[in-house]
């Protein structure tokens, strides 16, 4: 295993890191908890289960309510939260080598859309957070490291020309093609640095509906 | 010894009085001010909303206690909790004592600064409240350059830039702005006024009425903005440069296009006063940005370049 010093080393110099295997015959709770801090967020169990739905069996709420079997777009968790978790962790539990999560550093989309562009580029939640809708900007720094959000679905523009930005980023990752990386062995994990970094799984053919990920918040590594 | 890993905490909802949603409101409020021409009271108002909000972040980035009003329930909701408190709702303080603290607070806004902030949020309740047109004939250039000063202070304080509220075009006129109003050389010119003043005082009525008439003449022919001269208050002609793309409008069939300008040159034919330089001309009192307007047919607007205009169409002969 990895050495906490290295996941903390890789994860801040390429946005993540993949080790195959991790104490495969733990639960994934006691396996990340030796990479960092596991968070416990309001309303969310702390494990979450990710595994393909088709759309019609999902509610509108999720990911596979919208997209069902094919791919899911670039993204970071919980973009809709006014602070979302610093990283994230999927573990393999049941491995498809043809299904991959596709990682990519959203440092590209402020080199081309433009830093202060995307620091003025307000976006609203779709549905009320906590009662309240808030505005939050794609780019902010919080205490001295960059939070970079995007979600297609979860948020949108919340001024015109924040929307200029927004169809900016939208066409820059339309054409973005990321690094694939496949969860194909029990207790494969890859960490993720959700404040830098966007993710999405690519399309889930009928062979591949078996596949069970785990997933964790981690509040630092 | 292992160095203490770092936490953040992960927030679905952000404080009211959090300097992220004051900030990311100011945003949005600076937008709106941006989207409307300096000589427009919308143009201010906006401003003035939008220095409300970033003056509470500022000082809500030293602490959101800081704007809590004195009875201990808003301390409490300052501080991240919901008070038990029946019917509670947190009271903040007023803006003139946001000022007041961030005058104090060490954020480097300095006491002339935190008095405009003040005057400009008196103006703002001035025309919220009462039927007084207050904001309609303010010369932008007697508050514009000190508006962009203090909330270039304010986001400075927060570790930000006044790119955090407007965009390159802005921030570039309101740079030139703030350095114009510092620049005491400037102040020269206000010699060169007084003697043009002078000169334009010996000479006889028939001439200054002669004088008079040849100005409006020029000035009603030539393209530019058209002013009273500070010397001899004949109409005299500012020219300046665009500070970014022109605003489209649609009306009926017309487009109008609206485009906001810094002035450069200053231009009087009755006394022969000149005055060149952004600086040179806020001394001056010119120192007003101006909307240039232009209307067009939209045919005329969407039709390309012909340079053979007015004559039939080509042919190989008839």
């Amino acid at each position: 295993m990895a050495p906490g010093s290295t996941v903390r080393r890789q994860v801040a110099t390429r946005g993540y890191i993949f080790v195959p295997r991790l104490l495969s015959n733990e639960s994934t709770i006691s396996a990340v908890s030796q990479l960092g801090t596991i968070a416990t967020l309001a309303g969310l169990d702390r494990v979450q289960i990710l595994c393909p739905r088709k759309r019609a069996d999902a509610p509108p709420n999720i990911y596979s309510g919208n997209f069902g079997l094919d791919a899911f777009p670039f993204h970071t968790d919980l973009a809709h939260w006014s602070l979302p978790p610093r990283y994230l962790a999927l573990r393999c539990i049941r491995g498809a080598a043809e299904v991959a999560t596709r990682l990519f550093d959203s440092g590209g989309i402020v080199h081309a859309v433009g830093q202060a562009a995307l620091r003025r580029a307000l976006v609203l939640p779709r549905r009320p957070v906590g009662g309240a809708r808030s505005l939050l900007p794609l780019l902010q720094r919080i205490e001295g490291v960059s939070l970079f959000r995007w979600d297609q679905i979860f948020i949108g523009p919340a001024t015109r020309t924040s929307r200029a930005t927004c169809e900016a980023v939208s066409s820059f990752l339309a054409a973005a093609p990321g690094e694939h990386i496949s969860l194909a062995e029990r207790g494969d994990t890859l960490v993720i640095d959700n404040w830098r970094m966007l993710h999405g799984r690519t399309g889930v053919l009928t062979t591949a509906l078996s596949r069970r990920v785990e997933r964790v918040y981690l509040v630092n590594l | 010894m292992a160095a203490k890993k770092k936490s953040v905490k992960v927030l679905a909802d952000p404080h009211a009085w959090s300097k992220d949603a004051l900030l990311a409101k100011a945003q949005r409020f600076a937008e709106e001010m941006a989207s409307n021409t300096p000589d427009d009271w919308r143009f201010m108002l906006w401003s003035t909303l939008a220095l409300e909000l970033l003056a509470r972040a500022a000082l809500a980035n030293v602490s959101p206690t800081l704007l809590a009003e004195k009875e201990w329930p808003n301390v409490y909701y300052a501080l991240g909790h919901q008070p038990k408190t029946n019917k509670f709702v947190p009271r903040s303080i007023d803006i003139t004592a946001v000022f007041t603290r961030l005058r104090e607070a060490h954020t480097g806004l300095d006491p002339r600064l935190a008095g405009f902030g003040v005057l400009h949020m008196h103006r703002r309740n001035e025309e919220l409240h009462s039927g007084r047109l207050s904001l309609d004939n303010t010369k932008n250039s007697t508050w514009l350059p000190i508006f962009y000063e203090t909330c270039e202070a304010l986001l400075v304080s927060m570790d930000e830039t006044l790119n955090t509220l407007f965009d390159d075009e802005t921030v570039a006129t309101a740079q030139a702005m703030i350095a114009a109003a510092r620049d005491q050389s400037s102040k020269a010119v206000e010699g060169t006024i007084r003697a043009h003043k002078t000169v334009w005082a010996g000479k006889s009525a028939p001439e200054r009425k002669q004088l008079v008439a040849q100005a409006t003449a020029w000035a009603t022919r030539h393209i530019g903005h058209r002013v009273k001269c500070p010397a001899c208050e004949c109409d005299s002609i500012l020219t300046g440069v665009p500070t970014g793309p022109p605003n489209k409008t649609l009306k009926g069939d017309e487009i109008i296009e609206r485009q906001t300008h810094v002035p450069s040159r200053f231009e009087c034919v009755a006394c022969g006063l000149k005055i060149s330089g952004l600086p040179q001309l806020h001394a001056s009192n010119l120192g007003d940005t101006f909307t240039v307007t232009y209307t067009y047919e939209a045919a005329e607007y969407y039709a390309p370049d012909d340079p053979w205009e007015g004559y039939e169409p080509d042919n190989n002969e008839p």
